[in-house]
């Protein structure tokens, strides 16, 4: 029986890497009472498959992963979320389970997600940065430096997977950019390159900023 | 600081919050501990000590113990800029505010790291520096047994096991701040416990050519000889079922049972093998249920069993069969590091990894059987070559062999005997028919360079210069050149600060400033090791590295360590030092009693 678990991400535990989230939650699983159902072969595992990574630093309140557990027991959605909950590190919890039929895997499902980015200005006036934010978004092309994964640069443009953008003030010293993006392994929007090119319009004026995935959308 | 972390690489070695960390309110205890462990946190998360006393000390209502590893170096630049002073990870506060700041000394090429990480805490380098108010510095680990080096930037060390003792140290501790003592006399009250060592109640005299004349007492508290703790009763202990699980991938990322300490087997070269005396095991029932409580509180997929020895417990294929066929249905993996390779072995490694079929180790540390009696390593060729046959019937295909070169009596034959002993597994290999051995061949000769320590029966033994390490490493790189074997070597210069500092005096304290001062850290990372620095730094102290590294020591001349007590007789090694000479083998423990002392303590493998 597959089990898809929605989960948050947040405070420290934002820090634990992908690899090291996929370890966490085997380790945790197996400290639960549940039924695992452990894979065939040599090395047995915990059956556990992830949507899209979480960046290093990069909260979330929409996780998923689909967990397999052994069909003849059955279990109580209620009892998974707290036997999960009873065993995950502070930062992690299970907010939601459902019931799925056998699916194609959760990443090949994932089409877009929501970006909700803070900025903490300094002195900077707020109305006037959501204002050059404005005008940066509004431009036909957003061009900037990545490298790839054989260590040369490439220029890509985020502007292709960007659907919709907003900038609004949210305190006095502190905005709010909210990006609705194509996600998945086919185009994807890496967030913090959209810091990247934030901070670059704004210069000096940022202190500090934060990031967080709002929604993902299968 | 939450700037700073998106700014460093793994930012998740600085956060804490893992699964079973230890939460408690600060203000609700008596005294906060820093246990620092002076490499990186992966390095840190690995030891076993650590694990062990942090439970411990937690397990006291009164004490709240944290954590604390060397930042790596972008997260220390990124410190001093920001004025950020060195954190516990559990609470983030600053460790210049604690009570007492234990450090781990586990090898010598970390001392750099403990003075950087004094420094990066604001807390005076010496102790004499240190105020009323300022918190005390202790250091336990193999590497106080002869602490003379670092003295003069501890108040306090803790020689042997600490599980004991640095109790006791606490209770100490809230006696004396109840009564609003000084910090005298807080260190008036531990020297009088057994096993601590209060360096600025000695004072080393020297005699006119340099060496060392004799230790003058100068408080009435301080021992005349400090004598290690051990534990009698390993069953009595507790055992953390409260075991950290990190998220990072650690060195040893896997729970640890510890099955004994100590080992019978008596390798001339090796200080753990006398340290750690006698051999005391855990009971195969104790052992079980650490082993299931570890397997539920962990998630882990691999539990280790550790000691010196693993084929030396005394049940030992009965406790491997046991805890096998308990973690089986649990899919949790046994791994038994430092096995003898026979055949009773093999069939339960092969029950172990079913497919992987990883390396095959031996340490046969010397290469003819005239150097392995000099150092007692009781291993033939003919074990050797044996189980290599057997390993390769049994699909094995990888061999790895662990030499040491430098050591005392050894010739060019001895080197020779290497390259044949290689020479040899691969005829082994090839004398078996096609069918009944793996495809793909491996053999590996590690070879590393000697370094005698204090307490064990080569500690009066230079070592050789660098010259000749690496000519004797030319003759191996030369000679080994079967295609199946692949020769590792170490630079030699690691090896020679080593040595020097193992077997270092009080002096060289101002060595380790004026090298701290240069820049020096984490010098066990070959990226960062600059042997140069560390030359001048002698240089400019004024002392003769020759000295402590390639000297041979007169038997009656006075050592640094001489005022600690690890109940393994010095007659004993001097013996054992003459033996060596004559090449003559020291059977184990178990076999025949060496008379080397620890029995004294009326425990464990003396009174089997």
């Amino acid at each position: 029986m597959i089990y898809r678990l929605k989960y948050e991400k947040r405070d420290e535990v934002k820090y634990i890497g992908h690899l090291d989230t996929m370890r966490t939650f085997t380790r945790c699983i197996k400290r639960t009472n549940l039924p695992i159902k452990f894979s065939g072969g040599f090395n047995p595992r915990v059956q556990l498959s992830f949507a899209l990574p979480l960046g290093v630093g990069v909260t979330s309140e929409c996780e998923y992963v689909d967990l397999e557990l052994q069909d003849e027991i059955a279990l109580e959605e209620k009892e998974i979320i707290k036997e999960l909950n009873r065993t995950l590190p502070e930062g992690f919890r299970v907010t939601n389970v459902q019931k799925i039929e056998k699916s194609k895997s959760l990443m090949s499902l994932v089409k877009e997600a929501v970006y909700e980015i803070t900025l903490l200005l300094g002195d900077a006036d707020t109305e006037e940065s959501c204002k050059i934010l404005d005008d940066l978004f509004a431009r036909d092309e957003l061009l900037i430096e990545k490298q790839t994964k054989n260590k040369k640069l490439e220029q890509i443009n985020l502007k292709e997977m960007i659907l919709d953008v907003k900038t609004e003030v949210i305190s006095y010293a502190a905005i709010r950019t909210t990006i609705h993006c194509l996600a998945g392994s086919e185009k994807n929007l890496n967030p913090n390159l959209v810091v990247e090119l934030m901070k670059n319009e704004l210069g000096e004026a940022v202190e500090d900023f934060e990031i967080h995935r709002k929604e993902l959308i299968l | 600081m939450k700037n700073i972390l998106k700014l460093v690489e793994k930012p998740i070695r600085y956060t804490g919050e893992e699964i079973n960390m230890c939460k408690k309110d600060p203000s609700k205890v008596k005294i906060r501990y820093a246990f620092c462990f002076p490499d990186v946190y992966e390095i840190g998360m690995s030891h076993l000590g650590l694990r062990i006393l942090y439970d411990l000390y937690n397990r006291r209502e009164d004490t709240y113990c944290e954590r604390v590893f060397a930042p790596w170096v972008d997260m220390e630049k990124l410190m001093r800029e920001n004025d950020i002073k060195l954190f516990a990870l559990e609470t983030k506060d600053e460790i210049r505010n604690f009570d007492l700041i234990g450090f781990t000394l586990q090898y010598e090429m970390s001392y750099t790291n403990v003075l950087n990480m004094l420094d990066l805490a604001g807390i005076p380098l010496y102790a004499k520096d240190r105020t009323e108010g300022m918190p005390f510095v202790m250091g336990g680990g193999p590497c106080t047994y002869n602490p003379e080096p670092l003295a003069p930037f501890f108040d306090f060390f803790i020689m042997g096991e600490g599980e004991e003792v640095n109790m006791e140290i606490n209770d100490v501790y809230i006696e004396w701040k109840e009564k609003h003592g000084t910090r005298q006399e807080f260190l008036e009250m531990v020297a009088q416990i057994e096993g601590v060592y209060v360096p600025s109640f000695y004072e080393p005299v020297y005699r006119e050519d340099g060496k060392i004349k004799e230790y003058q007492i100068l408080n009435p508290n301080a021992k005349e000889k400090v004598t290690k703790r051990i534990i009698k009763d390993l069953d009595t202990l507790t055992y953390p079922d409260k075991w950290l699980v990190p998220y990072l991938n650690v060195v040893h990322d896997r729970a640890m049972l510890e099955i004994f300490r100590g080992c019978i087997r008596g390798c001339r070269f090796c200080q753990a093998g006398y340290i750690y005396r006698p051999v005391r095991e855990k009971s195969k029932e104790r052992l079980e249920e650490i082993a299931s409580n570890l397997i539920d509180n962990t998630g882990y997929e691999e539990i280790s069993l550790t000691s010196l020895s693993t084929s030396d417990y005394t049940e030992f294929h009965d406790l491997a069969n046991d805890l096998i066929s308990k973690m089986k249905p649990k899919n949790v993996n046994l791994s038994l590091p430092s096995l003898r390779i026979d055949s009773v072995s093999l069939k339960l490694m092969d029950e172990m990894n079913q497919v992987r079929k990883s390396g095959i180790t031996f340490a046969p540390e010397a290469g003819t059987q005239r150097l392995r009696d000099v150092i007692n390593k009781g291993i033939t060729e003919e074990n050797i070559l044996k189980g290599c046959d057997l390993a390769f019937r049994s699909g094995w295909n990888t061999i790895k062999l662990y030499f040491m070169i430098g050591l005392p009596t050894e010739t060019y034959d001895d080197l020779q005997g290497i390259v044949d002993l290689a020479n040899k597994i691969v005829d082994v290999y090839y004398a078996i028919p096609k069918a009944e051995r793996t495809k793909g061949l491996s053999v590996t000769v590690s070879a590393s360079t000697f370094v005698p320590k204090p307490f064990t029966p080569f500690q009066w033994f230079g070592q050789n210069d660098i010259e000749t390490i690496k000519e004797k490493q030319e003759f191996l790189r030369k000679n080994l050149t079967n295609r199946a074997v692949k020769f590792n070597w170490h630079e030699p210069e690691i090896s020679v600060i080593e040595a020097a500092l193992a077997k270092g005096d009080r002096r060289q304290s101002a060595v380790l400033q004026k090298v701290f001062e240069k820049g020096c850290k984490f010098d066990s990372w070959g990226e960062f090791f600059d042997y140069q620095k560390w030359l001048e730094a002698f240089e400019e102290a004024g002392i003769d590295i020759k000295y402590y590294t390639e000297r041979n020591i007169d038997l009656e001349e006075v050592l640094p360590w001489d005022l600690i007590n690890i109940m393994v007789s010095k007659e004993f090694f001097k013996r054992e030092y003459q033996n060596a000479l004559d090449g003559k083998v020291t059977p184990n423990c178990r076999a025949n009693c060496a008379g080397c002392g620890a029995a004294k303590f009326n425990v464990g493998v003396c009174f089997e």
